[in-house]
């Protein structure tokens, strides 16, 4: 048989449209496999201050020099994940913390002041520094 | 720990899959924080800014603005109407795709943009090709209730007549109510012939026989029934076109015999000679009609009814793609093309 007669063979016997779909799936995942991660964007008081690309597999970002506003984050397709105000409180290290890491516990000297699992399952860490707060995102 | 956290405006927070099931149900803000907010494609555009940048990257290489612009709204038409009529309704496309992702919330979010991207170019490109054949018809700009109308006329209505034949034969208009486009159009088609302007629920109705169904469902209707029928249809009704052999066979008869070699191919037992001698058909003319053995003839021409189905599937972009998808899409286009594979 020629192969447009196996291909009219396929097609008689139905075989065609679940090939089809099938064969839509995976182009689906060939071209996420050259690119499974989507881009993240923090904002304070709605003007964009920061901008990482999130593996979905296994990835962190990590955005610095916070100061307090209201923040949002959104997925690069405009899915807004998290709002929240951070304050002085929650970015800044008072006496007493810096007074316990100087006497260095041995334990972790991250003084992490919001901590959330967003809808996504994506973890979501603010974490207080001397002059500045950073906020961490990861996927596991 | 602050726990001061609120909840973003509504739908913000709402992932693509969430927001488009939304759209399913009808809710038109949904479909409006689709269209206008949403940076869905290529991660960067919303849908009226993909637009634009579609027709800026788009018009250097047409040298009709009024091809590219009417591919820009057939794809406005098609992906940002919520219309009563099932064939003219966006749902009908974001149904599709919504089932066709899988995986995490994450992982869905990111095949959504994918494919919705994918989607719109490709559409973009059916509507140019469609447009560019619609030559005959041009775009008018109905100025009606101090807004305006885009619709196609045919060219041999000239300017001045345009507004005055849209006066007289559609009445009151609106422009800025919702598919007040597609429903004037609908009205110009009906009292001035149908435009070749690109409609897939039309192209998959003739395909399929049937009343317009989504793309979706002419995917999964390509399947022997179907296809045969159509096939039959076609060939029935050009009967005066056929060989005088197979003319004389009548509607009933080239029907049954359409359906005898199909049965027989799917059976995987098609036997040329049977056939032939079954429907009354000498050997040669039944070859040149269905015949197997063509191919290995040099030069040879490919039989009528293998073409014929070969553009059956070619003509009809749903079939087409999903022939190209099933990667059987050079094979079909060689046939079309007469040639033996």
């Amino acid at each position: 048989m020629s192969e447009f007669e196996n291909f009219l063979q396929e097609l008689l016997q139905g075989k065609i449209p679940t090939d089809a779909q099938s064969a839509e799936v995976s182009d689906f995942i060939s071209e996420l496999s050259v690119g499974r991660s989507l881009p993240v964007i923090l904002r304070r008081d709605g003007r964009e201050v920061g901008r990482g690309q999130l593996s979905i597999d296994n990835g962190q970002v990590t955005f610095t020099e916070l100061v307090p506003g209201r923040y949002t984050i959104s997925l690069g397709t405009g899915w807004q994940l998290w709002e929240h105000s951070l304050s002085a409180k929650d970015l800044l290290l008072d006496e007493s913390d810096t007074f316990d890491m100087a006497a260095d516990t041995g334990e972790s000297d991250e003084h992490v002041t919001v901590e959330s699992t967003l809808p996504t399952g994506i973890g979501l860490r603010v974490i207080a520094g001397l002059n500045f707060g950073r906020l961490e995102l990861s996927v596991s | 720990m602050g726990e001061s956290m609120t909840f973003p405006a509504q739908f913000r927070q709402c992932s693509l899959e969430q927001l488009l099931g939304r759209v399913l149900e009808g809710d038109r803000q949904a479909l409006e924080e689709f269209i206008s907010q949403r940076t869905v494609f290529e991660m960067t555009y919303t849908f009226a800014e993909f637009l634009r940048e579609l027709r800026r990257r788009t018009l250097p290489a047409w040298s009709d603005v009024g091809v590219v612009d009417a591919a820009i709204d057939s794809l406005v038409d098609k992906f940002s109407v919520l219309g009563d009529n099932a064939a003219k309704d966006c749902r009908q496309y974001y149904r599709m795709i919504l089932d066709s992702v899988q995986g995490s919330a994450l992982e869905k979010e990111l095949q959504l943009a994918h494919v919705l991207t994918r989607y719109v170019r490709r559409h973009f490109s059916y509507g140019l090709k469609e447009a560019a054949r619609s030559g005959e018809w041009t775009r008018y700009e109905w100025g009606v209730n101090g807004g305006s109308l885009q619709v196609l006329l045919p060219r041999t209505l000239s300017g001045s007549q345009r507004r005055q034949w849209l006066v007289s034969n559609i009445g009151e208009a609106d422009a800025s109510a919702p598919g007040e486009r597609s429903r004037i159009q609908s009205l110009i088609n009906e009292k001035l012939g149908e435009s070749s302007f690109y409609d897939e629920s039309r192209v998959t109705e003739m395909a399929m026989g049937q009343s317009p169904v989504s793309p979706r469902d002419a995917i999964e209707r390509l399947n022997p029934t179907q296809l045969r029928d159509a096939l039959i249809d076609e060939k029935c009704d050009a009967i005066d076109a056929q060989r005088p052999a197979i003319r004389s066979l009548g509607l009933k008869g080239l029907g049954n015999l359409i359906a005898d070699i199909f049965e027989g191919i799917s059976q995987g037992d098609y036997r040329d000679a049977e056939i032939a001698s079954r429907h009354s058909i000498d050997p040669a003319t039944f070859s040149r009609f269905a015949g197997t053995r063509w191919r290995t003839k040099e030069n040879a021409t490919v039989p009528d009814l293998w073409r014929n189905f070969a553009q059956l599937l070619a003509r009809e972009p749903l079939l087409a793609e999903a022939c190209e998808r099933a990667g059987v899409w050079a094979r079909v286009a060689t046939v079309t093309s007469g040639r033996s594979v």
